[in-house]
């Protein structure tokens, strides 16, 4: 008897305390910017695309439903030719930002992706790719990687040396 | 046997062997990065450290390298201990402070060794904080790219390049941590057998280029069992396919073939199969309308049959690059008498003489053999050109004499630097009998360079003094007692050896009566001593079995005849290129005369391009065959990939669809030898079928979703046991048929390997080595009868002056069909040139840069003067002292386009002068 008292009282309350739900679409709720929502694929500080199409992305996706095929630029840097996301398919998991090693692929707030056509949740790189570097504003990948590119010649990335001379005989 | 304990378990081991094989036979987990199976230890890495225990008592133990320590008898070793493994994470770590932040933008990664032997050892954290090395990286050719900051200096590439393929030009500069592995200067690395650098190098210093250009991650990969289609070796490999485009071709090991290496034809050829002229639709020809119209399957399927239900006049021409099955579908089709080979006469002939020989006198030899023999005369044939792996495996004999010096010293074989320090200079006998310098010049004892016709009589007298001991009077002309020297001196060491070998090969423009003399000799030769091999290089991937097929030796000299007396009103090409063999004016001539022409290709040739009817066939890599090698081994090769569009094999359009099982069976029932040919294919097995993709395959619901954003089924693959998707058994846990790919828990990179073979150095397990179609060859019948090889090569026609022997040269990359449409490999090909010695070229007043024309002497042929007649176009000359006097050199394809018959002589003259003597 007392329990059920108890109850009601708690029930009755909930009538008078604020609302938790927002009267969607017309309040957007706020959203944390780590929430995983829409896939993008950023750009690194000097504004180049920075997926180097290494494929980590691809192989970790649970549902698989990441597909890009590499290339090479002039000036050496490795780029993702195409860049498929079958958001169809995509649970949002959020594996491909972790496994990104360039920072490339984020997760954003917006999850207002529905479409009356089905074949539009394929988003290809023209889709993802934005102008920004996203949550994550100063890496640089090839400012770190030994690879050599246009602008960066071996020996001159974060904590190289300069490139050996096989010439020399000093010790 | 010794018996050894390893963490407390007991080993009953293969003497003679050391702890690190050991291990790897034992599928023992154990880090190494110097050695290598085929190129054996020299402990500099000192990733393979085992503490290893003085007897029962002694608790403490001492570090040893694995690699370095023979096993005997009751040895107590431990690979878990606490000290060993923090040995050798030590070591990796130290490697590792130099190498770069690399990995996403590494070919190699995903399939590197450096990869799985860090996370095997236990190094998981980077401590070290200063500065990396750098290096700066070179130019090597279209094959390979070089990343030199990745380097970790195990030294393997140059002991690959230099003390294993014999290269030169490849080595290591500088000294301690800045050691730098590449040539003294940029460019292309000369080695026939540079592609290897890929898979031996255990990180990504050198990987490769053409696979970078279409890269995809090893394990997006979908992979088959197959047959290497660019020379008669028949070389074992993996084609890796993804979304249509086939990426790269690996080493797939097989014992007695290829062992663990390709040559660069085998390995960076594959670009054919997605080359921009490649067939995908069948085409047909509207003469009446002056178009060409594309049909559908259904609709070329009754073409086809439309046009062969008339079988009178009708002729079909069989492929020397086409599989068995195949090529006897379209002899069913069409009836023996009916179908030719692409062979012209003599080199029927000669293809049917070795298989005769093969069936009657002497067994075939496989590489395996050749590599363990102890003395090879090689005649007439530049291996490295025409079959490039065979040179590989003499430039093993080799080395056979040192490692028995060492072996008398009590030093074991697989001490490199010992073994190489014992040897110094001495090497296994290699003579060579040619008319011009070969690529194995550098490791031969002996060199003949001269004329056929003393290539003929040295063999002859090597002959006759193996075939009675009594050498008989000693002839005292001059130039017959500097042949009886060389005949001696070469037949001492064929009576010494143990193994000796006799290598030659079959190709056009050869003097047949060489080709016989060489067979002859290694008849008597195995007359004497049983274990005497003979390895014989034929023409094409599949021309052996081509002749096997057509055994009324119907070739093609006569196809020409019956186009020039017009009595083909329709013609079925199958895989072939007539202009290959004919001149490009003659032929058009030839073809506008037939009615009908059908052709089934994979590529547009300039045939195909004069088809009436066009039928897409399938390449190597798309379809189910059976290839019969040089030394006859059927071996079969699994379709990796489901072709594209309308492409299928040649055998399905052939056959209307017959299932793949019952052509087989058809097959096998033509000949003794082909018996038991439906043993390579296994029929269907109820139970789960084996996976060509990774169960780790990426991009599955998103690959072809912007066709269709619903998933599209996976094609079914009813002739084989193989799935083309995920679903089936992994390669690493179904030992019962050849694994798709080499992938093992642990061991992404190719070094996977050894957890699949059989022990150390065994086969892989399951795959099928092949059926040697002549291995009960008949050691009775010794005979040689004497019909079989005449004295003399035929002379020229008449007595006329300034006439040449024309013998063709061979280059690796310029010879075969399907490779040489490649770009990389075409980058390499050698400009066409015309080769003559220096003391000719002044006798005929030429000079180096010279454009000479030439003109064929009209022979037996009646085709001769038509052919004199296209003869004018005119090559730069260019001097080769090592050339034979009397000899004039001409490209391959263009000796075997321009003169039919062995027996072609030519005349030199300055362009624009006329070619008359």
């Amino acid at each position: 008897m007392k329990s059920q008292l108890k109850t009601l009282a708690k029930v009755l309350k909930h009538s008078f305390s604020s609302l938790d739900t927002v009267q969607y679409p017309d309040q957007q709720p706020y959203l944390a910017p780590r929430y995983r929502g829409r896939i993008v694929l950023t750009r690194d500080p000097d504004g180049v695309e920075r997926c180097v199409a290494c494929n980590l992305c691809a192989t970790v996706c649970p549902v698989d439903c990441i597909a890009l095929q590499k290339t090479e630029l002039e000036d050496g840097r490795w780029i993702a030719e195409t860049f498929d996301i079958n958001f169809a398919r995509c649970i949002m998991c959020g594996f491909c930002e972790e496994a990104c090693p360039t920072h490339a692929i984020q997760l954003t707030p917006d999850f207002e992706m529905a479409e009356y056509d089905r074949q539009n949740l394929l988003y290809r790189k023209e889709h993802l790719l934005i102008d920004g570097s996203g949550k994550y504003h100063d890496y640089n990948f090839y400012q770190v990687s030994g690879k050599q590119i246009a602008g960066k010649a071996k020996g001159e990335a974060d904590n190289e040396l300069p490139p050996v001379d096989i010439k020399s005989l000093l010790p | 046997m010794p018996e050894i304990s390893i963490d407390g378990k007991t080993y009953q081991v293969a003497a003679g062997k050391n702890l690190l094989q050991v291990c790897q036979g034992l599928k023992l987990q154990l880090p190494y990065f110097c050695w290598h199976p085929a190129l054996d230890s020299v402990g500099s890495c000192r990733q393979c450290a085992v503490l290893m225990f003085q007897n029962d008592e002694d608790t403490r133990g001492r570090i040893t390298m694995a690699c370095m320590t023979g096993v005997t008898d009751g040895q107590r070793f431990s690979i878990q201990a606490n000290s060993a493994q923090k040995f050798r994470q030590l070591c990796i770590e130290a490697t590792m402070t130099g190498h770069p932040h690399d990995c996403p933008v590494c070919e190699e990664a995903g399939e590197c060794h450096l990869q799985d032997m860090t996370l095997i050892s236990g190094h998981i954290e980077r401590r070290f904080q200063g500065p990396k090395r750098t290096h700066k990286n070179q130019y090597l050719g279209p094959f390979i790219n070089h990343e030199m900051n990745r380097c970790i200096a195990c030294y393997r590439c140059v002991r690959y390049y230099r003390d294993y393929s014999g290269g030169t030009d490849l080595n290591v500069f500088a000294s301690r941590n800045n050691v730098f592995f590449g040539r003294a200067q940029e460019g292309v690395l000369e080695s026939e057998f540079s592609g290897n650098l890929v898979e031996v190098c255990p990180t990504g210093v050198f990987t490769d280029r053409t696979y970078s250009q279409h890269y995809s991650r090893k394990w997006d990969l979908q992979s088959a069992p197959a047959v290497c289609v660019h020379c008669s070796v028949g070389c074992n490999i993996f084609p890796a396919e993804r979304d249509g485009i086939l990426r790269r071709v690996t080493n797939r090991y097989h014992p007695d073939i290829n062992g663990y290496f390709l040559c660069d034809r085998g390995r960076f050829g594959y670009d054919f199969v997605n080359h921009g002229k490649r067939t995908e639709h069948a085409w047909q020809r509207n003469n009446s309308k002056q178009t060409t119209e594309q049909l559908n399957a259904q609709q070329a399927q009754d073409s086809l049959s439309a046009y062969l239900e008339n079988t009178e006049q009708l002729l079909a021409i069989g492929s020397s690059r086409s599989s068995l099955e195949n090529n006897f579908c379209l002899q069913s089709l069409v009836g023996a008498e009916n179908f030719y080979s692409d062979n012209s006469t003599e080199l029927e002939t000669q293809l049917q003489r070795l298989l005769s020989h093969y069936r009657d006198t002497q067994p075939s030899s496989d590489l395996k053999s050749l590599e363990t023999s102890d003395t090879v005369l090689m005649i007439g044939a530049d291996v490295t050109q025409s079959a490039p792996r065979i040179a590989l495996s003499i430039r093993q004999m080799i080395k056979n004499a040192g490692i028995a010096k060492a072996a008398t010293i009590g030093v074991a074989y697989w001490s490199a630097a010992e073994v190489q320090n014992i040897r110094q200079d001495l090497k296994s006998p290699l003579h060579i009998i040619s008319s011009h310098s070969t690529r194995l010049d550098d490791v031969a004892c002996s060199i003949d360079n001269s004329h056929p016709q003393q290539q003929l009589d040295l063999i002859n007298k090597i002959c006759s003094m193996l075939s009675d001991d009594n050498p008989g009077a000693v002839d005292s002309r001059p130039d017959q007692i500097s042949i009886t020297d060389k005949a001696t001196a070469i037949c001492q060491h064929l009576l010494q050896a143990e193994k000796p070998f006799i290598v030659t090969g079959i190709h056009t423009g050869q003097p047949v009566e060489l080709f016989l003399a060489s067979l002859k000799l290694s008849a008597i030769l195995y007359r004497r001593n049983k274990h005497a091999g003979l390895i014989c290089a034929v023409p094409w991937v599949n021309s052996l079995g081509l002749a096997l097929l057509n055994d009324r030796q119907q070739h093609f000299d006569t196809v020409l005849q019956r186009l020039e007396q017009r009595t083909v009103k329709t013609l079925v090409i199958l895989e072939t290129d007539l202009y290959r063999y004919c001149p490009a004016k003659k032929m058009n001539q030839l073809l506008a005369d037939v009615a009908n022409i059908i052709v089934l290709d994979h590529l547009i040739t300039p045939t195909a391009e004069q088809a009436d009817l066009l039928l897409p066939s399938a390449s190597f890599a798309e379809q189910h065959g059976s290839w019969v090698n040089y030394e006859g081994r059927a071996q079969n090769s699994v379709k990796c990939f489901s072709p594209a569009q309308q492409r299928r094999p040649a055998y399905r359009w052939l056959t209307a669809n017959t299932p793949f099982h019952s052509i087989v069976n058809d097959l096998s029932g033509i000949a003794e030898c082909l018996n038991e040919l439906p043993s390579l294919y296994p029929s269907q097995s109820a139970d789960f079928h084996s996976a060509r993709k990774t169960v780790r395959e990426s991009g599955r619901s998103a690959l072809h979703s912007y066709i269709d954003i619903k998933d599209i089924q996976p094609n079914s693959d009813p002739e084989s046991n193989y799935q083309h998707s995920q679903e089936g058994v992994a390669s690493n846990l179904d030992d019962s048929q050849s694994p798709a790919y080499i992938w093992s828990p642990g061991w992404n990179s190719s070094e996977s390997l050894n957890q699949f073979q059989d022990g150390e150095s065994g086969a892989i397990q399951g795959a099928q080595p092949g059926l040697l179609l002549f291995s009960k060859g008949q050691t009775d019948s010794s005979l040689v009868t004497a019909d079989q090889s005449s004295d003399s090569i035929k002379g020229p026609p008449a007595e006329s002056k300034n006439l040449l022997r024309a013998l063709p040269y061979q280059h690796i990359f310029a010879d075969e069909e399907l490779s040489s449409c490649v770009t990389s490999i075409s980058q390499l090909c050698p400009r066409d040139t015309i080769k003559i010695n220096a003391a000719q070229a002044s006798y005929l007043d030429l000079v180096s840069g010279q454009l000479v024309t030439y003109s064929f002497a009209d022979t037996a042929h009646s085709l001769g003067e038509s052919i004199q007649a296209q003869s004018t176009a005119a090559l730069p000359l260019s001097i080769d002292d090592s050339i034979a006097t009397g000899v004039v050199l001409l490209p391959a394809l263009l000796l075997q386009r321009a003169a039919m018959g062995d027996d072609c002589w030519l005349r030199l003259a300055v362009a624009g002068e006329r070619a008359d003597g």
